[in-house]
């Protein structure tokens, strides 16, 4: 089957602090196929977080179910949630409180060590992860000498490590500066590209959403549009109420437009608004 | 309040095998009342260089001279010079540490010796200044701020001490847009209304353009480049080099003036650049070459 | 200001030394042993012994000396009260009293007593040191599980146990890190942590110590998270990447342990105590 998790109807509350219920997703339903490359976007407290924590089994719907491979999240099953586990690796934003151990190569080794591989393969898979990631040079470093996008692309290979089908990445580039984060978004378009795996990219960065093949934009819980950056891109009043930046060349390009200038439709880069601009010299 | 830094270096854990150089003689004038951005890629030295100017950090090579008052002089009394100096935190939690809003921001002002009145009085100002509702926020407990309103309160906690300089060190980070939009905003309005020095560290550049007068670079310890701010970001080039992204304004002009369009440099808003492209492509749907 | 510049404890160095290449488990059984023999050792002379082996693996493990000498520092202030207390509190039988005061008696014993407490103390240490400096934290946790594998059959959880201590290991720098900016912070709002008496100055670290509480369990949170996701479920089942093999320089190590230890048990009962 091509479909790797199924989000049916997927509703989640729970008890604010105050006492409040709180709906945090309303109604999503969701289909992440084999090898995508997508990009989940909203703003602070529109559900993207709640919704990467139910990938996993982490959460799981008030109503409505999630399926990984077929398989329910909601399971009691200890052996049916590894296997969601394996075939869905997470990582979060921030770097130190996910790595658990001190050495980058021990820390990778980790999730097989988990999974009972034996020694030899896991051995295998550390080297391939980290040199997957171009981190193989520093396999015995201590990980407090790493910057934080190195630790990021250490826990990276840790989830690579378990030989996922998709791996889910919650703001993995909110604490990183520019450089680290670009580093972080090539290695994961290699990964996909070279391994087939799929990958789920939270974010709240328009700048990074447009390096995917497919965008969800999320707001107030609830899916509000699902397709192409290009698509998206263009609905600029609908991405200003979701709190969402748009990127200067996409507004140039739609304000330009809007003023009679044949500029072509779906810019979303600078390159690309440059070369259209040449066009109608 | 000038602030004058000479011959500067840092090197941590000295004197331990992990001994590692992060400052390499920094030389910096800071005039009163300007606004300025200091930026650099992470690990450029831009905190370690932010903390010696609020005597975080005392000068074990070089100087720094804060009003001419020495911070390497035992007779320097470092606590005021906190107190004019003000520094904002990354993590507002590091910052805040008294039960209510009120009792934390009146932190300062009452460590400064002020009337009760007068605490009172700073304690309200700071909250306009920041845009915490003083009925609203007054009494209410640190633990139920949300991130953004932790944030304010940080910086109105340091705004209470009446600082002639302001630091804010990466109050971005992790934010989303409309929550960067938000704290520029606070941000902007101070300078504009209280006529204090800012100094903004970020290496977000857009947050940067948006605000400042003159702009710092730093890389892997040194100053690069130290100018007003159009012309440093116009030089798009050596930004890259160091793993910055220019704001994307200026890297669309720079490339459409290398494909020969006559667009001026130096533009920092979209709006502008949007004028500048219309002129430069003459009227719409007119395939004609500008001139 | 920098506070973690000199902290030693939990923090590895890396190298090649024989030191560094021993088996964990020799090194964990080693400085348990070489604790044993501090506990038990009486006399200036026993120590000095001890204090020059020690100096021996310290350079053999090509440890900067001033560097584990600086690790000492914080524990001064503490050792110079326990010593006073020592000092004013001991009255074994068949001591000498120099003078006395209320329940206060100074004596020649506990000169001594005082002295060598603090001796031990500081060796002890510097033991601990040498065996955290020279390990990475997973040697040593996969160390200490080996040993304490056989104690499983009773019930003892190793594989758990020893994870806690990776982690808590692998967070002393991280979480001293954090201290230093709290404390930074705070300072930048006009605390001056120097300024006071004593209990003043211990006062005002209070209010570091709760954003620093709170923030590690918010740190512990996430790695519970993070563990689960990677498919921890404790210790049944898990295999692992690197296996401890005893080798020939191991057991040249046992055999100058048992020397040292003949050397050291001869010096306890010859010379016997000062008082």
């Amino acid at each position: 089957m091509n479909l790797l998790v199924e989000f049916n109807n997927v509703f989640f509350s729970y008890q604010s602090a105050s006492g409040k219920p709180v709906e945090a997703l309303r109604g999503i339903t969701l289909q992440i196929g084999k090898g995508e490359f997508l990009s989940i976007i909203g703003r602070n407290g529109s559900g993207k977080s709640t919704l990467a924590r139910h990938f996993n089994g982490l959460l799981t719907p008030t109503s409505g179910e999630v399926l990984v491979a077929g398989l329910s999240t909601a399971t009691s099953d200890q052996k049916q949630l590894l296997e969601i586990r394996k075939r869905v690796a997470m990582v979060f934003q921030n770097p130190d409180n996910q790595l658990i151990s001190s050495i980058v190569e021990e820390d990778v080794a980790f999730g097989p060590e988990n999974l009972g591989v034996p020694p030899p393969e896991i051995r295998k898979r550390v080297n391939h992860a980290l040199a997957a990631l171009n981190m193989f040079k520093y396999r015995r470093e201590p990980i407090c000498h790493l910057s934080e996008g190195q630790k990021q692309l250490v826990a990276i290979a840790g989830a690579l490590a378990m030989k996922p089908d998709c791996i889910v990445l919650d703001e993995p580039t909110a604490q990183l500066d520019p450089c680290s984060r670009k580093q972080v978004l090539e290695s994961l378009k290699k990964l996909n590209r070279d391994e087939g795996i799929a990958i789920v990219f939270i974010t709240h960065l328009m700048s990074e959403a447009v390096n995917f093949d497919r965008v969800v934009v999320m707001e107030q819980g609830e899916v509000k549009v699902d397709g192409l950056p290009e698509d998206i891109f263009s609905r600029v009043e609908l991405l200003e109420k979701a709190g969402l930046d748009i990127p200067v060349a996409a507004r140039l390009a739609v304000e330009l437009r809007q003023r009679g200038f044949p500029v072509a439709p779906g810019i979303l880069r600078v390159e690309e608004l440059v070369n259209s601009l040449c066009q109608l010299k | 309040m000038p602030i004058e830094i000479e011959h500067l270096n840092h090197t941590y854990k000295e004197g331990t095998p992990f001994a590692r150089q992060v400052l390499f003689d920094i030389n910096l004038k800071i005039d009163d009342g300007e606004f300025i951005g200091l930026i650099g890629p992470s690990q450029a030295g831009k905190t370690t260089l932010g903390q010696y100017l609020n005597a975080l950090f005392i000068p074990r090579s070089g100087r720094v001279l804060i009003d001419g008052r020495d911070t390497a002089d035992r007779k320097t009394d470092l606590v005021q010079i906190r107190f004019e100096v003000g520094y904002v935190f990354q993590n507002p939690e590091h910052q805040l540490f008294k039960t209510t809003v009120g009792e934390d921001i009146a932190f300062g002002p009452t460590r400064q010796r002020c009337t009760p009145e007068e605490v009172r009085e700073r304690v309200r100002e700071a909250m306009l200044l920041v845009g915490l509702d003083e009925e609203t926020f007054y009494q209410r407990d640190i633990f139920a701020l949300s991130g953004g309103q932790k944030r304010r309160a940080a910086i109105a906690g340091v705004l209470a001490c009446r600082p002639r300089v302001l630091i804010l060190d990466g109050i971005t980070a992790g934010l989303d847009p409309r929550g960067r939009k938000e704290i520029l905003d606070v941000v902007e309005r101070l300078h504009r209304e209280r006529e204090m020095t800012v100094i903004f560290i970020s290496h977000s550049m857009d947050d940067v353009a948006r605000l400042v007068e003159r702009i710092v670079v730093m890389d892997r310890g040194r100053i690069i480049d130290d100018g007003p701010a159009r012309e440093v970001l116009a030089r798009v080039n050596r930004l890259k080099q160091i793993g910055l992204e220019p704001p994307q304004v200026i890297e669309i002009m720079q490339r459409l003036r290398e494909k020969g369009f006559a667009v001026p440099a130096g533009i920092l808003n979209v709006d502008e650049a949007l004028s500048e492209i219309v002129k430069a492509l003459g009227r719409p749907g007119v395939k004609e070459s500008w001139n | 200001m920098e506070l973690t510049r000199d902290l030693t404890l939990g923090v590895y160095l890396p190298g090649k030394t024989a030191l560094h290449c021993l088996d964990p488990r020799t090194k964990i059984a080693g400085a348990s042993g070489l604790i044993l023999l501090l506990i038990l050792t009486n006399n200036y002379a026993a120590y000095a012994s001890f204090a020059a082996f020690t100096l021996v693996l310290i350079l053999a493990a090509k440890i900067p000396l001033r560097f584990a000498l600086k690790g000492l520092r914080p524990m001064l202030p503490f050792l110079a009260i326990m010593w006073v207390f020592q000092f004013l509190l001991q009255k074994p039988p068949g001591s000498k009293v120099i003078f006395s005061y209320w329940i206060f008696s100074a004596t020649d014993a506990g000169l001594h007593i005082g002295t060598l407490m603090s001796i031990r103390v500081l060796l002890l240490f510097l033991v601990i040191t040498i065996l955290t400096l020279t390990t990475s934290t997973v040697e040593l946790t996969d160390g200490a599980e080996a040993l304490l594998r056989p104690l499983q059959k009773i019930g003892v959880p190793a594989q758990e146990l020893a994870l806690t201590m990776v982690i808590a290991l692998r967070f002393v720098p991280t979480l001293a890190e954090e201290a230093e900016k709290i404390i930074k912070a705070q300072t930048a709002r006009g605390v001056d942590f120097n300024r006071g008496n004593f209990i003043r100055r211990t006062f005002k670290l209070f209010p570091v110590l709760l954003p620093l509480f709170i923030n590690a369990f918010k740190r512990a949170d996430e790695l519970i998270t993070a563990m689960e996701s990677r498919c921890y479920t404790g210790g049944a089942g898990r295999t692992k990447m690197k296996s401890l093999r005893m080798g020939k320089s191991d057991y040249f190590a046992w055999g100058i342990f048992a020397a040292f230890t003949v050397v050291q048990v001869f010096l306890m009962l010859k010379i016997g105590r000062p008082y």
